[in-house]
């Protein structure tokens, strides 16, 4: 199948006066708008999915919750399944209290699929956002006519582009069992003709690629991190990775002229004291607010693979605030992160499949990420919307 | 390698985990449902402290809500009190199998919500619900003799708070 043969859509919501509307930009230009559910109705609904889903401490509940979200309200929330028939991508631009909502696990009734099976979804903050993400990806240089991918139709890929280069790191610091998460991290990595797995003294920030002057040979099309999630619910910009001291290490932040500054942790976020760290562990975590200094990075994609690392807050004039967002933000153009709590045996059925389409099969990421979705819910019929909508892709689709 | 190999010598993360664990279990039954709001595990130790005061006093004393929060929110008594409550759990297989594979699938998550130890939520639960079941399919169990041992329990720790040993008298 060939790349320009795919039809996207620009989903983009906003709040009118008393309801929730929604415009739908064609490729061709036209613009649709929908008017949704009142917010008075929306808002209630929202709350109780947000709140289940961060703060209940019953998964049983959170899983009714969602379930309710996913087979009734949730279709309010997108137009009627005759606008998006045409479309084989949708990019969701969402708006206040509609970020952070998993939009992809609504059931479609007329398909007898979710949304997520149907299409290829990829969310962003923003439409500048957005474009910022497509402007940087190196995916984007190669001629994407000629673009050719396997989309199970034995077409063979050729597209000039291939993410060659991966280095990954998995730790953890809570239970110690970090010889299972290093584990998924060298799954992940194999996959790549390039590859490195940060153990010991060389998992380090710099080597990870992210950093204003990392070091030469740290220039890596993809980045994946294993680990511990952490979201402060209280202050957001605390969240982020549970992480050993020594990949964090120091930072090298440049002042005026030429004067550089050590910090060993910037800004400081000591680890909450009801989150037991195994004793071999010096435990720190990189925050949303860490990586607003001075941190770059030219990752075609970056995988966040703990829990939570797209659950954030809307900050003043609709920003985002969430690990994901933030990584877009220093320069990734696409990234892969999980909306809740991430269970690591969803992640080794889900996760082969996405890199055999996205890196074999020279699949977009958008449609790599639904083949996963499809073939992992054909596989195992036993998970629930709430087990394997967990993880969206963000930023670019391509 | 099942978490109640553990029992009763938890670290005090696990501990906080299997209270969780257990009271969520508890909270899935039917017949929680029928009797407890779904956000009940938030319950603060004052709440849970006014609900067992009436469960307590049908034994005829009088006891103070006071009392009862603070054996809730003190570590010591209140790690003692969720034990004794372990035991009981475990004594019963259904149940026990219910706690630790639930407890095993917690474990896979990369994550999660952060939890002090819910002694209040679990302590309610354990003395209140009587019978337990899980649907028409899912089995019924009778936690009546282990809801009393637990509220004996209790009602040792609150006499010993409310009535602290009187100092020696010099003999």
């Amino acid at each position: 199948m060939l790349l320009k043969d795919l039809k996207v859509g620009l989903l983009q919501y906003f709040i009118g006066d008393a309801h929730v509307y929604a415009t739908l930009l064609h490729p061709e230009g036209t613009l649709s708008v929908f008017r949704l559910l009142p917010y008075s109705e929306a808002f209630f609904l929202i709350d109780e999915l947000v709140d289940s889903l961060q703060a209940s401490l019953s998964e049983s509940h959170r899983k009714r919750v969602f379930n309710r979200f996913s087979f009734e309200w949730g279709k309010k929330l997108i137009p009627a399944i005759s606008e998006i028939a045409e479309f084989d991508v949708i990019l969701i631009v969402p708006f206040g209290s509609l970020h952070g909502l998993p939009l992809h696990a609504i059931w479609i009734e007329e398909r007898k699929q979710f949304l997520a099976q149907w299409k290829g979804i990829s969310y962003c903050q923003s439409a500048s956002l957005l474009l910022r993400c497509a402007e940087r990806n190196l995916a984007r240089g190669s001629d994407l006519n000629k673009w050719r991918f396997d989309a199970h139709d034995g077409d063979l890929p050729t597209n000039t582009f291939s993410p060659g280069s991966c280095v990954s790191f998995g730790v953890d610091v809570k239970h110690g069992n970090s010889a299972l998460y290093e584990n998924v991290a060298q799954t992940f990595a194999r996959q790549f003709k390039k590859h490195a797995t940060l153990i010991g003294s060389r998992a380090t920030v710099k080597n990870s690629g992210l950093s204003v002057d990392p070091s030469p040979d740290s220039q890596w099309d993809v980045i994946c991190l294993v680990s511990h999630g952490y979201l402060d619910s209280i202050s957001p910009e605390g969240s982020g990775l549970l992480l050993d001291q020594r990949f964090i290490g120091v930072r090298h932040i440049h002042a005026m002229g030429e004067q550089i500054y050590t910090f060993r942790d910037l800004p400081f976020r000591h680890v909450p004291p009801q989150t037991l760290i195994d004793p071999a562990f010096s435990a720190e975590i990189l925050t949303v607010s860490e990586m607003r200094v001075d941190c770059l990075t030219n990752a075609n994609l970056v995988a966040l693979l703990g829990c939570s690392t797209a659950a954030g807050e809307v900050r003043t004039g609709d920003d985002y605030s969430s690990l994901a967002s933030q990584w877009l933000k220093v320069g990734a153009s696409s990234v892969i992160a999980s909306l809740w709590e991430l269970d690591i045996d969803f992640l080794n059925e889900w996760m082969p499949r996405f890199l055999t389409n996205w890196v074999d099969k020279g699949q977009p990421k958008a449609i790599a990420v639904q083949g996963a979705i499809n073939q992992t819910l054909s596989s195992r019929c036993d998970f629930q919307p709430y087990d394997w909508a967990v993880l969206g892709l963000f930023g670019d689709w391509v | 390698m099942s978490i109640w190999n553990q029992h009763p010598n938890y670290s005090d993360d696990q501990l906080r985990q299997l209270v969780a664990v257990c009271s969520e279990v508890f909270l899935d039954s039917d017949t929680a449902a029928e009797q407890f709001p779904p956000d009940f595990l938030e319950i603060s130790p004052a709440m849970a402290a006014r609900q067992l005061g009436p469960v307590l006093e049908e034994n005829g004393q009088t006891l103070h809500a006071e009392s009862v929060q603070e054996v809730l929110q003190d570590p010591i008594p209140s790690r003692d009190l969720c034990i004794a409550i372990l035991t009981e759990i475990k004594r019963s297989p259904e149940l026990a199998t219910r706690v630790s594979e639930t407890y095993a699938r917690r474990e896979r998550k990369m994550g999660g919500p952060e939890t002090v130890l819910l002694a209040g939520a679990l302590v309610v639960l354990a003395i209140k619900l009587k019978e337990l079941r899980w649907g028409p399919e899912g089995g019924r169990i009778s936690f009546y003799e282990s809801a009393e041992t637990v509220k004996a329990f209790l009602l040792n720790l609150l006499n010993l708070s409310e009535h602290p040993p009187s100092p020696g008298n010099g003999k």
